[in-house]
C-alpha cells in the first residue's frame, strides 16, 4: 500500500519534460479538483490523466495498482464521506430528499442523492491525486525531482540529504532482511507470533540491530561525503546535470497557465459545484419516475 | 541533574553538516524501507503498528531539525494517504525535544507530546481527509495507536541508549 | 619531495584512553607505492584518516605532533581542501556510494570542489575509462557487484585528481573476481610515477609485488618499515602478529631453518621466484605427508539431504539454485566456495529453513524444511552470520547468549548454566555482565557464535567468517569451528579464502551460477584446474607452486606450507 517510487524509462512527451512543469501540473490539477466538487468535472480531469498515462507508454493498471491495494480503505472512505459531507448533511434536513437510511428501520445515517453526488466527487478527487502523483513518479527520476527543488532555491545540503536517503532505501531493505534472517535463525519466532504483548516485545529484537545499523551507516555516509570534499564550499557547489527549459516545457507551462485561468473563470461564475451533476441526476430521476 | 541539557551538551541546533546529513539520510532511508517492506506488528486485519514512526522520533534526535525534515518526508512518502504534513512538523518537534531536554526528562514532553500533539494532529488530518468528521472521535481513535507507541518508543530509546555509546551521547 | 610526513604523531580518539597512534614517524615520497599491514586495531585506519584531515577535524581527539600533506599542515587546513590532495577509499563498498547513477557518483567529488560542468563531464569519462567501466554511466551504483562498486569509488576519487591515493582495505570485502578487478586498477595507479599510493591490506601476497615499501604497524606504532623483501624476511615476527605473509616466503623460511641447501638463497616473495629456486629439486618420494587425518568418506548418517532443489527469489526470473543434489553427513567439515552470486548463501539458507525450495526438497535430520518451522530447525542447524552486529541487541552478554534459550522457552534456572559454560568456552566469561558493544569485533563475533550454540545444534553453518577480517580473527573463528568439529559437530562454512579451505576443510564444494561444479575431498578440489579457472578461483599459492613443479615430481595434491616443507626435506636429505 505504498506509492511506487520507481522510474519507468521511455521517450514520451511526459518523459521529455523538465520536472518542474510536471510537478506543477500535479499541483495544479490537485488544487483545481479541490475547488470543483462536481463528479463530472473531476472525471474529465481523471480522464485527461489516463490519456496522459497511455501517451507515456505506461500501463494504466500499473499506475492504478496502489488504488487497488487500498480498495477496502476507499470503500470505507466513500461510505463515511457520503454520510458526512456538507451536501448530505444539508439536504438531509429535509426528509423528502432522503433516499434511504444506512441503518434500516431507523432514522439514522440518512443518505441523499446530493450527498452521493458530492461524495463521488470527493472519491474521484482522491483517486486523481494519488493516481497523478504515481504517474509523475513513474516518468520522473527522483534525481530530477531533487534538482528541481534545488532550482527552486532549496538548500543544496537538504537536497543532497534527501537524495542520499532515497539511495539508501535498498541498502536498508537488505539490512532489514538480513537481520530478520539472522534472528529467525536463533529460534526467534518473528514479529507476528503470539499475543499482542508478545508481538510488541518482539519489536526490539528486530529494531535495535536495525537502528544500530542505521547509526553505523549514518557515520559511514558522513565520512564518505567529507572525504570527497563535501565541506569545501557548499554554496559554490556545481552540479553535473543542469535543468533547462526547452520549447516543449514552455508550451506546457503556457497550457498550465491557461488551465489555471480557465478554471478560475469557471469557478467565479459559479460553475463546477456538485449542483451541475445533481441537476442532471434530478432530471434523470424525474424522467424515470414520471 | 537538571531537566534541560547544558549549553555544552547541546551543541548547535541549526548545524547541518555531513554528520547530520548522514543521519538524516540513513534514518530516512530506514523509515522508508521499513514501510516498503511492510514490517510491523499486525494488530487487526490490515492495520499495522509501524516501526517507521519510531524512526521518525529517534532519527531527528541525531539529525537536528533540518535533518528532521528529510526524515519526516521519507518516512511519510510510502503511504498511500499522504502524511508528509503530519510527519515533518512532528519530527522537527522531536528534534527540538532531544536537543533541549536531558534523559530521562525528555520522556515527559515526549509522552505528553505523543498523547496530545500527535493525536491532535492526526485527528485534524483525519477530518481534512474526511475520514472522521468529529474531532473528538478522531482524537480518541488515534489515541489507541499512540498508547501502543509510547511504551514501544520508550523501550526502544532505553535499549538503544544502553547498548550503543553513540546513542547514549545523543540521548543523554 | 615528500607527499606526506608524520612527525612524532600521537593521537587518541575522544573518549578513549588508549592512543590509537603512538609516536608515528613516517615520510612518504612522491610517487611511492606503500603497503601498510598490521593486525586489527593497529592504527592503520587512523593513519589513513590523518592523511586527508578526517583526523583531527572529523574524528576529534587529542593529537600531538604534526602531519604534513604536500607541505600543508593538516591541523590548519580543512578536510575539503585536503581532499583535493588526498583521495580516500574505504573497505565497505556499498556504504560509500551516495548517488543514484554511476556518472553522478563519479562526479560527486568534483562537484563538491566546484569544478565547472564541462570539466566534470570530461573527468567522469576519463575516470570511468581508467577503471575499465566505460559505459556504466547510467547504471545504479547499489545494483553493481562489490568489485564494480569499489572501482566506482576509485573512479570517483580519480575525478578529483588527487596526488595521493589512500585505499583502506580495498579488497577485504570482495569476492575473488572483484579483488582481481580492483587489484588491476590499483596496479595501474602504482605504476604511475606522479601518483603516491598507500594501500592498507591483509592480502600481503597480492600487494607486496607492487609496493615499493612495506610498513607494518602494531598497537599504534610502526614496527617495520622497509623494502618488501627485507620486511618479509621477518616471517616469524609477521606470523606472531597474526599476519599472513606470502606462502612461498613462509615456505622458504621454514626450509632455511633446517640449515640446508636453501640457507644461502634469497627468499622469494612471489611465486615465480620460488619456482625458479625449486626447479633444482627433484622429488622421488612423492607421498604427501598429510597434515591431517585422511578424510574418511563419512559413513555417518545423513544430516542434510538436498534433492533436486531449484530456487529463485520472488520477482526474479533467474534461478539462484538450479538443480542441486547434495548430502552432508555427520561430523563432516565442508567448505563451500564460489563467486558472489553463485548461490552459496542461498543454498546454505535452505539448511535451516530460512529459504524453502521452489522445486525439490531439503531434509534436515529427516525433517522436511517445508513442513518444519524455522525455530525448530534452528535447534539442529545453527547459522553464524558474517556480521555479528546484525544479531546483537541485548544489554549484557549474558542475556545475549541466553536469548535463543529464552525464545524457545527454556526455564530460567537451566539457562544460566548453559550460558556460563559457553562463555567460559569462548573466553568471554569476564564480559558476562557487560554490553556486547564494548567488545571488539572478534569478541562480538564470539558472543554471536556462543549465542547460536546455546541451542546446541549438531550442525553449524558459518557464513564467510574470513571476509573483511584480519587473519588472526579469521583463524580464531576457524579454530573454534575445528574444536567443535572434534566434539562431533558437523561444520559447513562459506569462504573466499582458499588457504583457509586448504587448511581446515575436509570436503569442498565449488558453486557457479546456481550449480555445483565439484563436490569432493579437498585434496582433489585444488587439482580441478578447469573448474577452478571457469569459476575464477585460484588455488593457494603453495598449491599452485607444487602444480607448477609437477614435472619435477611434485605431487599436485599438496595443501599447506607445512606439507610442502616436509616433502622437500624428506627428499633433499640430511
Amino acid at each position: 500500500m505504498a506509492l511506487k517510487i520507481e522510474y519507468v524509462s521511455g521517450e514520451s512527451y511526459l518523459h521529455k519534460l523538465d520536472p518542474r512543469p510536471k510537478l506543477l501540473l500535479f499541483l495544479i490539477t490537485t488544487v483545481i479538483v479541490i475547488f470543483f466538487t462536481d463528479p463530472i468535472y473531476a472525471s474529465i480531469i481523471l480522464l485527461a490523466w489516463i490519456i496522459l498515462t497511455r501517451a507515456s507508454g505506461i500501463s494504466v493498471r500499473k499506475t492504478a495498482q496502489i488504488l487497488k491495494a487500498s480498495a477496502p480503505l476507499l470503500v470505507l472512505y466513500m461510505i463515511i464521506n457520503t454520510l458526512t459531507n456538507p451536501a448530505n448533511l444539508e439536504s438531509a434536513k429535509d426528509p423528502a430528499n432522503v433516499i434511504f437510511y444506512l441503518i434500516p428501520m431507523s432514522r439514522w445515517l440518512p443518505v441523499t442523492p446530493q450527498g452521493l453526488v458530492y461524495a463521488t466527487a470527493i472519491l474521484i478527487r482522491f483517486i486523481i491525486v494519488v493516481y497523478s502523483l504515481q504517474l509523475i513518479l513513474f516518468v520522473t527520476p527522483v534525481v530530477d525531482i531533487i534538482l528541481a527543488l534545488v532550482k527552486w532555491k532549496a538548500p543544496p545540503s537538504l537536497a543532497l540529504g534527501t537524495s542520499i536517503g532515497f539511495n539508501f532505501i535498498p541498502v536498508f531493505m537488505n539490512v532489514a532482511r538480513s537481520i530478520m534472517d539472522a534472528q529467525l535463525s536463533r529460534g526467534w519466532k518473528g514479529l507476528s507470533a503470539g499475543s499482542l504483548v508478545e508481538k510488541v516485545k518482539a519489536l526490539p529484537v528486530f529494531l535495535v540491530p536495525l537502528f544500530l545499523q542505521g547509526i553505523d551507516n549514518a557515520q559511514k555516509i558522513a565520512v564518505a561525503i567529507e572525504a570527497r570534499g563535501f565541506g569545501y564550499n557548499i554554496a559554490k557547489r556545481t552540479f553535473r546535470r543542469d535543468l533547462c527549459l526547452n520549447s516543449i516545457d514552455y508550451a506546457t507551462l503556457t497550457m498550465e497557465g491557461l488551465l489555471i485561468g480557465g478554471s478560475a473563470a469557471l469557478w467565479y461564475t459559479g460553475q463546477g459545484t456538485f449542483m451541475f451533476t445533481y441537476s442532471l441526476v434530478e432530471r434523470l430521476i424525474s424522467i424515470l419516475t414520471v | 541533574m537538571g531537566i534541560f541539557k547544558t549549553k555544552e551538551e547541546r551543541g548547535s541546533l541549526w548545524k547541518f553538516g555531513s554528520v547530520q546529513i548522514g543521519y538524516a539520510a540513513a534514518f530516512g532511508g530506514l523509515g522508508f524501507a521499513l514501510r516498503a517492506l511492510g514490517i510491523g506488528v499486525p494488530i487487526a486485519a490490515g492495520v499495522l503498528i509501524d516501526p517507521r514512526d519510531v524512526v521518525s522520533i529517534i532519527g531527528p534526535g541525531f539529525a537536528g531539525p533540518i535533518g528532521a525534515i528529510i526524515i519526516g518526508t521519507l518516512c511519510a512518502l510510502p503511504s498511500a494517504v499522504f502524511c508528509v504534513q503530519v510527519y515533518v512538523p512532528l519530527s522537527i518537534l522531536w528534534a527540538l525535544i532531544f536537543h533541549y531536554f536531558k534523559h530521562p526528562w525528555y520522556y515527559v514532553p515526549l509522552v505528553a507530546g505523543l498523547l496530545v500533539v500527535w493525536n491532535w494532529y492526526w485527528a485534524v488530518w483525519f477530518q481534512i481527509w474526511g475520514f472522521l468528521p468529529e474531532f473528538w472521535t478522531a482524537f480518541i481513535v488515534s489515541m489507541t495507536g499512540t498508547l501502543l507507541y509510547i511504551p514501544a518508543s520508550i523501550v526502544l530509546i532505553e535499549v538503544l541508549r544502553r547498548y550503543s555509546p553513540t546513542a547514549k551521547r545523543m540521548i543523554g | 619531495m615528500y607527499s606526506a610526513e608524520f612527525e612524532n604523531v600521537t593521537f587518541s580518539y575522544a573518549g578513549s584512553k588508549e592512543p590509537a597512534l603512538k609516536g608515528i614517524n613516517l615520510k612518504i615520497k612522491k610517487g611511492e607505492s606503500l603497503l601498510i599491514a598490521g593486525p586489527n586495531a593497529a592504527g592503520k585506519t587512523t593513519l589513513c584518516r590523518c592523511l586527508n584531515g578526517l583526523v583531527p577535524h572529523f574524528f576529534v581527539g587529542d593529537m600531538k605532533g604534526k602531519v604534513l600533506v604536500n607541505q600543508i599542515n593538516t591541523r590548519e587546513s580543512g578536510i575539503g581542501r585536503l581532499s583535493q590532495i588526498t583521495g580516500l577509499v574505504f573497505d565497505d563498498p556499498t556504504s560509500q556510494l551516495v548517488c543514484s547513477t554511476v556518472a553522478d557518483e563519479v562526479a560527486f567529488g568534483a562537484e563538491n570542489l566546484g569544478v565547472l560542468r564541462a570539466e566534470i563531464d570530461r573527468k567522469v569519462e576519463e575516470s570511468l575509462t581508467a577503471v575499465r567501466l566505460a559505459g556504466y554511466e547510467n547504471r545504479i551504483p547499489q545494483t553493481l557487484s562489490g568489485g564494480e562498486q569499489q572501482a566506482i569509488a576509485i573512479a570517483s576519487i580519480m575525478a578529483m585528481n588527487p596526488e595521493i591515493f589512500v585505499l583502506d582495505e580495498p579488497t577485504s570485502n570482495l569476492d575473488p573476481i572483484g579483488s582481481m578487478q580492483v587489484l588491476s586498477i590499483i596496479r595501474d595507479i602504482a605504476r604511475e610515477q606522479e601518483k603516491t599510493l598507500v594501500v592498507v591490506s591483509h592480502n600481503i601476497e597480492s600487494f607486496a609485488a607492487l609496493a615499493d615499501r612495506i610498513v607494518v604497524m602494531d598497537d599504534g606504532k610502526i614496527v617495520l618499515d622497509d623494502h618488501p623483501r627485507l620486511v618479509l624476511q621477518d616471517v616469524e615476527r609477521l606470523l606472531e602478529m597474526g599476519l599472513s605473509p606470502p606462502q612461498v616466503t613462509e615456505l622458504f623460511l621454514k626450509l632455511q631453518k633446517k640449515g640446508n641447501v636453501f640457507a644461502k638463497l634469497d627468499i622469494p616473495i612471489a611465486i615465480e621466484e620460488a619456482y625458479d629456486k625449486l626447479r633444482v629439486v627433484s622429488i622421488r618420494n612423492s607421498a604427501v605427508p598429510a597434515s591431517r587425518e585422511p578424510h574418511q568418506v563419512s559413513l555417518g548418517e545423513q544430516v542434510i539431504e538436498v534433492k533436486g532443489v531449484r530456487f529463485r527469489y520472488p520477482g526474479s526470473e533467474v534461478f539462484a539454485l538450479d538443480g542441486i543434489d547434495l548430502a552432508i553427513r555427520k561430523n563432516e567439515f565442508v567448505a563451500i566456495i564460489g563467486q558472489n552470486g553463485s548461490g552459496k548463501s542461498t543454498l546454505v539458507k535452505h539448511f535451516n529453513g530460512l529459504l524453502k525450495p521452489v522445486e525439490g526438497s531439503v531434509r534436515i535430520f529427516g525433517l522436511n524444511t517445508n513442513e518444519t518451522p524455522i525455530w525448530e530447525l534452528s535447534r539442529r542447524v545453527g547459522y553464524v552470520f558474517q556480521n555479528p552486529d546484525l544479531q546483537l541487541f541485548n544489554s549484557t552478554v549474558r542475556k545475549e547468549i541466553g536469548f535463543s534459550l529464552k525464545a524457545i522457552g527454556f526455564p530460567e534456572e537451566k539457562r544460566s548454566e548453559v550460558v556460563v559454560n559457553l562463555a567460559e568456552k569462548f573466553n568471554i566469561e569476564q564480559y558476562l555482565e557487560q554490553s556486547p558493544a564494548t567488545l571488539d569485533k572478534g569478541g562480538r563475533q564470539r558472543v554471536a557464535i556462543a549465542s547460536v550454540l546455546a541451542l546446541n545444534p549438531d550442525v553449524l553453518v558459518i557464513d564467510e567468517p574470513t571476509t573483511g577480517q584480519d587473519p588472526r580473527n579469521s583463524r580464531q573463528v576457524m579454530n573454534i569451528a575445528k574444536g567443535l568439529h572434534s566434539e562431533g559437530k558437523t561444520i559447513v562454512f562459506i569462504t573466499h579464502n582458499m588457504e583457509i579451505v586448504a587448511e581446515y576443510a575436509e570436503r569442498g564444494i565449488i558453486m557457479w551460477q546456481g550449480k555445483i561444479l565439484f563436490n569432493g575431498p579437498v585434496r582433489e578440489l585444488f587439482q580441478q584446474s578447469e573448474i577452478l579457472k571457469k569459476s575464477y578461483l585460484e588455488a593457494p599459492q603453495v598449491v599452485r607452486l607444487a602444480q607448477m613443479l609437477k614435472d619435477k615430481g611434485f605431487p599436485s595434491d599438496i595443501l599447506t606450507v607445512e606439507e610442502m616443507v616436509q616433502l622437500i626435506n624428506r627428499n633433499v636429505g640430511e
